[in-house]
């Protein structure tokens, strides 16, 4: 995560856990703190997507990553 | 102690009923006193007693008279009471106020139609926003095996119901694989169909984009006939195909985290189909890894608009858990939720490629055996995970993507807990997938 997005990120739960102490709801600050992490991620996964998708507009739909990564072996 | 007669098959059951051997008054006899002995278990919300045996009775004439339905008359069923049944109230699990529904959900009044016996509406994790069925406000979901253990959930009432020869078929609801996860931990046949492919009008939802009402029983051919059931068709399962079956194991992030028994019994299970001449390939799920991420941020604001409106009225009638986890869906920017879905997509076409040219997916179900109850982590290979994250870990992908799923006895492990696989299909391709399936589940019970 590039700096500018940590902030960002850091300013959320901020806000968010002064929200849950206002709201009586300090159990929830936890819960938050694990939602920041998975919103972090969901933000990178969703910039490599875009990244991914500009890289091969020309080629048909973006995928993640760069194939399917099919291995196959056979048993 | 529950004997082979009370766990027997549908198809069995059935032909006695048709010939007159077996009435459906005694059958559903049978199961509501297999409800009373274990009420321990804490199964059923609501039993249906006087209903189900005028019902049964009505069935039983019915049929003397050469107006038998099919494979599911006179057969009792439940429903998980998550689910509309007309006259009975929709308590979700839950110490808030419950619905007071006059008409049954389509899904029910389709079982009805069939012949179908509603014997009683059963236990669940609270609104289905959990994995063990023990955040209920009626008690704890207990497994027969050991009851400091969980059944699995959220449908965990629906599963033990099987298991104890209380009913024939259930009907769950599967939003992150709370059909197939109690059907995992009990030993039981669940499906999760395509997205959208069964009505969830009547159904409390849980994530109006990922929920899914699904069949319960104890065999694949059983799940079979209520699946047609459920879609109104009235038709009879298409015939098993013969050809050698073209199977995809996704090793990376489904068999990275697996307890022992679970990673011996896929082992076997690849093994043993491929000895019949089945093709087992490998096959990567691009970013199958960001599933958790993506499931949280759809799951959460769906589930907390919802419940917006009744949990400001009644927020300490909610149990502190699923209270918790609605509260944190508040705090969901609407572009992360738009990010989801829009990662949704994405991954619903990693799913499409990965099943591209082959007839399903195998992967286990659930990582882990039965959690103890209260347990707020379990260990995997040494490491603690949180119950819910690793229980979810393995079915919540295919309630982003919408491919139909299919949870299926695969043995025990070493302690002797049940152990199950999945299989996964093509989307809109349930009764293909459902003819896989049972020919994997002849295999793997061999």
């Amino acid at each position: 995560m590039d700096r500018t997005s940590q902030t960002q990120m850091e300013a959320w739960l901020r806000a968010a856990s002064d929200d849950a102490d206002r709201r009586g709801l300090p159990q929830l600050k936890p819960l938050l703190e694990t939602l920041a992490r998975a919103t972090s991620a969901l933000r990178e996964a969703d910039r490599a997507a875009r990244d991914d998708h500009a890289g091969s507009a020309s080629a048909g739909p973006a995928t993640f990553g760069s194939s399917g990564g099919r291995t196959e072996t056979t048993e | 102690m529950t004997t082979a007669a009370d766990l027997r098959s549908i198809g069995e059951v059935a032909v006695q009923i048709r010939t007159g051997a077996l009435s459906p008054l005694d059958l559903t006899r049978a199961c509501l006193d297999r409800i009373d002995a274990r009420r321990d278990l804490n199964a059923f919300i609501t039993v249906m007693r006087d209903r189900a045996l005028a019902d049964a009775a009505a069935a039983g004439r019915q049929i003397a008279t050469g107006h038998y339905r099919g494979p599911l008359h006179g057969i009792p069923v439940s429903i998980k009471d998550l689910i509309d049944v007309a006259g009975t109230p929709t308590t979700s699990g839950s110490a808030v106020p419950p619905g007071h529904p006059s008409r049954d959900a389509p899904i029910v009044t389709r079982l009805r139609d069939a012949g179908a016996i509603v014997v009683g509406k059963t236990n669940l994790h609270e609104f289905a926003f959990g994995t063990t069925s023990e955040e209920s406000a009626f008690g704890p979901v207990r497994h027969p095996r050991d009851p400091s253990r969980s059944p699995g959930g959220s449908s965990g009432g629906s599963a033990v119901a099987l298991i104890e020869g209380m009913c024939f078929a259930s009907i769950g609801t599967d939003t992150g694989g709370s059909v197939r996860i109690p059907s995992a931990v009990c030993g039981t046949v669940g499906l999760k169909p395509s997205l959208h492919e069964l009505p969830s009008a009547g159904i409390v939802p849980l994530s109006t984009t990922m929920d899914h009402p699904g069949p319960m029983a104890r065999s694949v051919a059983d799940v079979g006939v209520v699946f047609e059931a459920l879609k109104g068709s009235g038709r009879r399962p298409a015939a098993e195909g013969s050809r050698p079956l073209v199977l995809r194991v996704p090793e990376a992030y489904f068999c990275e985290r697996l307890e022992p028994g679970v990673r011996e019994a896929l082992a076997a299970a690849r093994k043993k189909l491929a000895a019949e001449g089945h093709r087992i390939e490998t096959v990567t799920i691009a970013d199958a890894a960001r599933t958790p991420d993506v499931y949280l941020h759809i799951v959460l604001p769906e589930a907390s608009w919802f419940h917006a409106p009744v949990l400001e009225r009644y927020p300490d009638r909610y149990s502190p858990g699923v209270r918790l986890r609605l509260e944190m869906g508040r705090y969901i920017l609407a572009e992360d939720y738009v990010r989801a879905l829009s990662l949704r997509a994405r991954l619903t076409r990693a799913v499409d490629d990965a099943l591209d040219g082959c007839d399903a997916l195998l992967l286990p179900t659930l990582p882990i055996t039965a959690p103890v109850i209260g347990a707020t982590t379990v260990d995997v290979d040494g490491k603690p995970e949180p119950v819910r994250a690793i229980m979810l870990r393995l079915t919540q992908l295919f309630n982003i993507t919408g491919h139909p799923a299919i949870a299926l006895p695969a043995g025990v492990a070493g302690d002797g807990w049940p152990v199950s696989m999945q299989l996964v299909g093509h989307t809109n391709g349930t009764d293909a997938l459902l003819r896989v399936a049972a020919r994997v589940e002849a295999r793997l019970r061999a």
